[in-house]
């Protein structure tokens, strides 16, 4: 077991690494050098400048010397200079990250409360016609992107109703009621896709579940349905769900690059795309290594709650 | 001064105009023009205007008397986020303006009549041949820092400003060389050519902001968020693409005609919403109390959920369009370059921007309204007629010597190239559709993101002939013409300047934004000539000929008029009828830059 | 026959009619045990594949096909027909604001989005398909080899590797990004086959196969991936309609195939600026895709859970 932990998290490291790499080279990959956005077009000529532009924004020497000295950097916490404004990579992703982080949070959040119900409901009308309706409503939510929804509730609930704010995000230390206001809409267009799927895996894990012979037993004993579904069935459901959660969480980090842009939200998903379109490298290489590295961070941590509850589980997840 | 500082500044002058000249939102423009309520009886197309738009001396005159409501809180949408608020550093456009205005003064302002007028500075004056001018400070104006502006700031500020970004640029097309406190409150500019219209670059960013030089000094990243001003509101906190917060500027120098001092608003909230959608929704639902756009869709859309709002509309001097690289075959052949144009269905690509009734067709840089507009110019741009552009490209490709290497006959290859921006791409369709419609011309499409469209405009490696062919772009004209058209038809390769320099005996600087590639000596003769005198009828003589040159040669196209707007809910006034401190009035809200400082909210 | 219930996600519109019967085999019992919900979404499959393909042979043969202008084509400035028309016997879903028509647009929009995903399928089937299924036969260091390779291309998060990746080329055309999107799918093909590669190995008879010699490349065409493909089959569904959504993602960033070409993201991207004169032309391709990724979803769905009763039924 304690081999097997060690053996994952070298894995993690190696994998981690390997990201930072692929993305550092392939960004070298992008048309245009970052020189030419740094340094003045006519001053070009000017070498001693441009050497000396090159070392502060870590351009000299060969690409594999660039990601030796970035690595250095990104160990101690300073993932480089930006070019288009005058930050620290990591200062824009500080800045920023509290704020994509809470965007995937809520969303998810937003998802189990609504999938719970759903599930447990269908689970227990299972094959009745409420499980049929239900289950292909979730269908078409887990069909419709999430920028269609998007449009349409900013016209529904923001416009038509005026009961939330179209735009803005308010940081929670600002003000709590603002941020909780502003988060709604776009946390929802997230979670729809989502909600979807955790419903329907909480429905196939409770369907299992009720068939055990605790949940008969204690059914033989009288227990009301509700309370046998909620107090028995959903703890050994929940493993499967939260392992799903976890993942999807990570995998939403990326996902609001649309939404943010949508709603207006300064997160890291805006920054990365206008810093791809500003060709802005150092910053795209920080928000896509800090990105993966979470996502990476969380499977991992995925793995180990098998690996302690599953000993089974030896050949990985698929 | 050194012409390899000269190319410098030039240079810096191209990133500081590439921001501003072209695509998605950015529009550098002080346009010159009158509320789209004025233009209205110009424009036969133009649909009937709403009822809640404002005119400029309107409410003015509804200001009533001693019933001033302090307080209140804007909260305005704009369209981008600014990239920093350092002045020196950091190009702005139109968004970016109304935010600078908040926190920076200008040393002058434009007036109804669009003359510089003092703002900060009371008073300047040129010497014979505009080679100095004399400038006059304003007594008791201070920073938010407490620091008194003085003529030793402004030469302070000087030494920031040769080496920013931004500014380098404006220096090198104003012809600035240098900068001197010659009194307490009296600043002497000192230029390297004669420039009249050198007040203009005092009314804009980068050069007329004016920035406390010691906090600039001490930290000049941390000033990108935390800028020093004169202006009526303070910085009070800013989270960068989620909102800049500005508070009232208590010991503002200005007052009403009152002598209230100003500015009204406890607040100033500046919010980026770059999707044009969601930022009107925003308006709409009351999330936002003021909003701007420059996007001929967002106009109509507002004009039609108009209810509870105010809309100011400015029919401004950008024109947009697109240019030709005359350098590069097919399109250093005019017979190409006017034909194609002649494809331009200009009615049906404004419609396409959902433009029409708000955007006028433009035959010119300037707009109808502008003083510099020219009818000849007008009635000299090149028509709408396919038949007769198939025709002249047909004549193009029989002829043996065509330039561009096929053989006679075959049709021409031609790339048309937007930012990726929706209403772009479907202005763009429109002319491909027609050119292909034509059957001599085969159309491909491209869309880069803005950096790739700059670069390969600016085609450093191939000696800034560039690699576009023909590109979507948009000119804006700014407080004066010279500001934009100068560099725009310098020489286009520094080659060129070379040749030229010797061949006309003077110093031909080379632009790098001269995007289109066109030079012609005696077109640069004209706006060289233009700067040298500060006589209105010549100067508009001037432009004249060059405006009828370009519809000659045809280096550039256009689709229409830029048309601006600002809408706010409509419990707001002060946003037009503002003054300056002369008590002239001021030139309102071209291209979509408020002046927030008189906004009020009325009970 | 054992319960489905340990498949991750399975649909209790279809699961039950699968428990009914045997699994059968050959075309028309195969069609004949489809619950009504997939052939509906079957049919609307087959229907968007048609399009595409009616679209691509008007694009190869330039010819006509009935219904069908050219989806450019800007009917207001060549015919004087009005820009944002309601539907009528001409424009079978209205114009939008270029005066095009939309119904076509939408069928050439399907070229481009059934190009995109069946790109990806193509690749994920074949590349991820065949790698995955090698390596989770022959197992040892290839296999820990290339499924690090694989867990690092799945450690960035979707999206964010497509769109550095699509900005490295300056002209996006309909290969481009077929083939990104598609070099992307490789890695969760990958991962899918070698799991379903695992258990085919695991069988007795697979390990008997192995026992008395077979060449390897026989047992793995033999035995291995036709174990494997049905497994992936029903994944490639539930795939492709990740990649449509992505697609249109990637079109409402302004970073799909570039116009004039329409796909039903390009035309949801451009119909929403003009949304409030005329929702139709964001209707229409939004609904069109919600229908597409949804039927994929269904027999997706339909076709694990199938699978699974299968596997089931085996072991």
């Amino acid at each position: 077991m304690g081999k097997l932990i060690i053996v994952r998290l070298l894995r993690m490291f190696a994998t981690l690494l390997a990201v930072s790499a692929i993305t550092f080279f392939m960004l070298k990959l992008l048309p245009g050098d970052p020189i030419n956005q740094i340094v003045p077009l006519e001053k070009l000529d000017d070498l001693e400048l441009v050497a000396e532009k090159e070392r502060e924004y870590n351009l000299h020497g060969s690409s594999i010397e660039q990601y030796g000295r970035w690595l250095k950097g990104a160990l101690r916490g300073d993932l480089g200079k930006a070019i288009t404004q005058p930050k620290r990579v990591s200062e824009i992703i500080g800045d920023r990250w509290t704020i994509t982080a809470e965007l995937a949070l809520v969303s998810v959040i937003f998802s189990v409360l609504l999938a719970l119900p759903i599930g447990i409901f269908s689970a227990y009308r299972q094959g009745r016609t409420s499980d049929r309706v239900l289950s292909a409503g979730l269908q078409t939510g887990l069909s419709i992107p999430s920028f269609v929804i998007g449009v349409f509730l900013i016209l529904i609930f923001a416009e038509n109703f005026k009961i939330l704010p179209a735009t803005g995000w308010t940081r929670l230390s600002d003000s709590v009621w603002g941020n909780v206001k502003g988060v709604i809409l776009p946390a929802i267009a997230l979670s729809m896709a989502n909600m979807a799927v955790f419903a329907r895996l909480i429905r196939a894990d409770m369907i299992a579940t009720l068939q055990e012979n605790y949940i008969l037993s204690a059914k033989a004993k009288g227990m009301s349905d509700w309370f046998i579904l909620f107090r028995h069935a959903l703890r050994p459901s929940s493993l499967s769900v939260i392992t799903v959660i976890a993942l999807n969480l990570g995998a939403l980090l990326g996902g609001t690059v649309v939404i943010e842009q949508l709603f207006a939200i300064g997160g890291l998903g805006r920054q990365l795309y206008d810093s791809i379109l500003r060709r802005d490298y150092f910053v795209v290489q920080g928000i896509t290594v800090v990105i993966a590295s979470v996502y990476v961070v969380l499977n991992t941590m995925v793995d180990f709650v098998y690996l302690a509850i599953d000993p089974r589980i030896r050949g990985g997840r698929h | 001064m050194k012409k390899s500082l000269m190319k410098l500044l030039a240079l810096l002058l191209a990133f500081g105009m590439i921001a501003a000249a072209c695509g998605d939102s950015d529009d550098d423009g002080d346009s010159t023009g009158t509320t789209a309520a004025e233009s209205d009886g110009d424009d036969a197309t133009t649909t009937a205007p709403p009822t809640t738009v404002a005119t400029q001396v309107e409410t003015t005159t509804t200001l009533p008397e001693d019933t001033v409501d302090y307080g209140g809180t804007v909260t305005l949408g704009l369209e981008a986020e600014a990239t920093g608020l350092r002045p020196w550093e950091d190009s702005c456009s139109s968004p970016c303006y109304n935010m600078f205005i908040a926190f920076f003064d200008k040393l002058f302002e434009i007036n109804s009549d669009f003359q510089p007028v003092g703002w900060l500075a009371t008073d300047g004056t040129p010497n014979a041949d505009f080679t100095e001018w004399v400038v006059t400070l304003r007594e008791g104006v201070t920073f938010h820092n407490g620091e008194a502006l003085t003529a030793k700031s402004i030469e302070d500020m000087f030494a920031i400003q040769a080496t920013g970004a931004a500014s380098g640029g404006a220096i090198a097309a104003s012809g600035l060389g240098s900068v001197a406190a010659t009194g307490e409150l009296e600043v002497t500019y000192t230029l390297t050519r004669p420039n009249s219209a050198f007040l203009a670059f005092l009314t804009r960013s980068p050069l007329g902001m004016v920035f406390e030089p010691g906090a600039a000094a001490a930290d000049p990243d941390g000033f990108a968020d935390a800028p020093v001003g004169t202006g009526p509101f303070v910085i009070d906190s800013r989270d960068v693409d989620n909102e800049t917060v500005g508070v009232r500027n208590a010991d503002y120098w200005l007052a009403d005609d009152d002598g209230n001092t100003l500015p009204y608003l406890d607040e100033m909230r500046f919010r980026p919403i770059p999707d044009e959608g969601t930022r009107l929704s925003s308006i709409v639902s009351g999330t936002i109390n003021a909003m701007q756009t420059l996007r001929q869709g967002t106009i109509r859309d507002t004009r039609d959920s108009a209810d509870g709002l105010t809309l100011y509309e400015f029919q401004g001097n950008n024109t947009g369009g697109g240019m030709f690289n005359t350098l590069v075959p097919p399109y250093d052949d005019a017979r190409v370059r006017k034909g194609l144009i002649m494809m331009n269905n200009q009615e049906a690509i404004i419609d396409a921007l959902g433009g029409t009734g708000i955007s006028l067709p433009a035959t010119q840089w300037f707009s109808p309204d502008s003083p510099w507009y020219s009818q000849d110019a007008a009635d000299a741009w090149v028509p709408f007629d396919p038949a007769a552009g198939a025709a002249l490209v047909q004549d193009y490709l029989d002829d043996a010597e065509r330039t561009d290497g096929k053989a006679v006959g075959e049709p021409l290859d031609v790339e048309l190239s937007c930012p990726p921006d929706p209403s772009l791409i479907a202005a763009m369709q429109v002319f491909e559709q027609v050119m292909t419609a034509s059957g001599v011309v085969n159309v491909t499409i491209t869309q880069f993101d803005q950096a790739t469209h700059i670069n390969t405009a600016l085609g450093r490696e191939n000696g800034f002939v560039g690699e576009h062919e023909i590109h979507c772009w948009r000119w804006s004209n700014d407080a004066d013409p010279s500001l934009g058209l100068n560099p725009e038809f310098s020489a286009p390769t520094p080659e060129i300047a070379a040749e030229a320099s010797e061949a006309l005996g003077v110093a031909v600087p080379f632009s790098p934004t001269a995007f289109s590639n066109y030079w012609d000596p005696e077109m640069f003769g004209w706006l060289a000539a233009a700067v040298q005198t500060d006589d209105f009828d010549e100067r508009k003589a001037l432009y004249e000929q060059v405006m009828l040159r370009l519809a000659d040669q045809v280096p550039v196209y256009y689709s229409g008029h830029t048309a601006t707007l600002i809408a706010t809910t409509d419990d707001m006034v002060g946003l037009n009828g503002w003054t300056t401190p002369d008590g002239t009035l001021g030139a309102g809200f071209p291209a979509a830059e408020g002046r927030w400082h008189r906004v009020r909210f009325t009970g | 026959m054992s319960t489905v219930a340990d498949t991750d996600i399975e649909s209790p519109l279809i699961v039950e009619e699968i428990l009914e019967g045997d699994t059968p085999t050959g075309f028309r019992p195969f069609v004949r045990s489809m619950p009504w919900t997939i052939r509906i979404a079957s049919v609307w499959l087959l229907i968007t594949l048609a399009a595409a393909l009616g679209a691509w042979i008007v694009e190869i043969f330039n010819t006509k096909l009935p219904g069908l202008t050219d989806p450019n084509y800007n009917h207001f400035i060549f015919e004087q027909e009005p820009a944002n028309q309601g539907p009528s016997a001409k424009f079978w879903l209205g114009t939008d604001k270029l005066a095009r028509d939309v119904f076509s647009r939408l069928v050439y929009g399907t070229r481009v989005s059934v190009t995109v995903a069946l790109t990806a399928v193509a690749f994920g089937l074949v590349l991820g398909g065949f790698l995955g299924s090698l390596v989770g036969m022959i197992r040892g260091r290839t296999e820990t080899g290339i499924m690090a390779l694989v867990d690092v291309i799945l450690g960035f998060p979707p999206l964010i590797l497509l769109l550095v990746m699509v900005s490295i080329f300056e002209t996006r055309s309909l290969m481009v990004i077929s083939a990104v999107i598609g070099v992307l799918s490789i890695a969760p093909y990958t991962r899918v086959a070698r799991a379903n590669a695992l258990s085919a190995a695991n069988r007795e008879y697979v390990m008997a196969a192995r026992a008395i010699g077979a060449k390897p490349m026989r047992v793995l065409f033999r035995e291995i991936i036709p174990n494997v493909v049905p497994a992936l089959t029903a994944y490639a569904f539930v795939a492709a309609a990740v990649i449509m959504v992505v697609e249109g993602s990637l079109a409402f960033l302004g970073l799909s195939v570039q116009p004039p070409d329409p796909t039903w993201g390009s035309m949801i991207f451009e119909a929403r600026g003009d949304m409030r004169q005329n929702i139709w032309p964001l209707i229409y391709p939004s609904a069109v895709m919600v229908f597409t990724v949804l039927a994929l979803n269904v027999v997706g769905d339909w076709l694990f859970a199938r699978n699974a009763a299968r596997a089931a039924a085996l072991d």
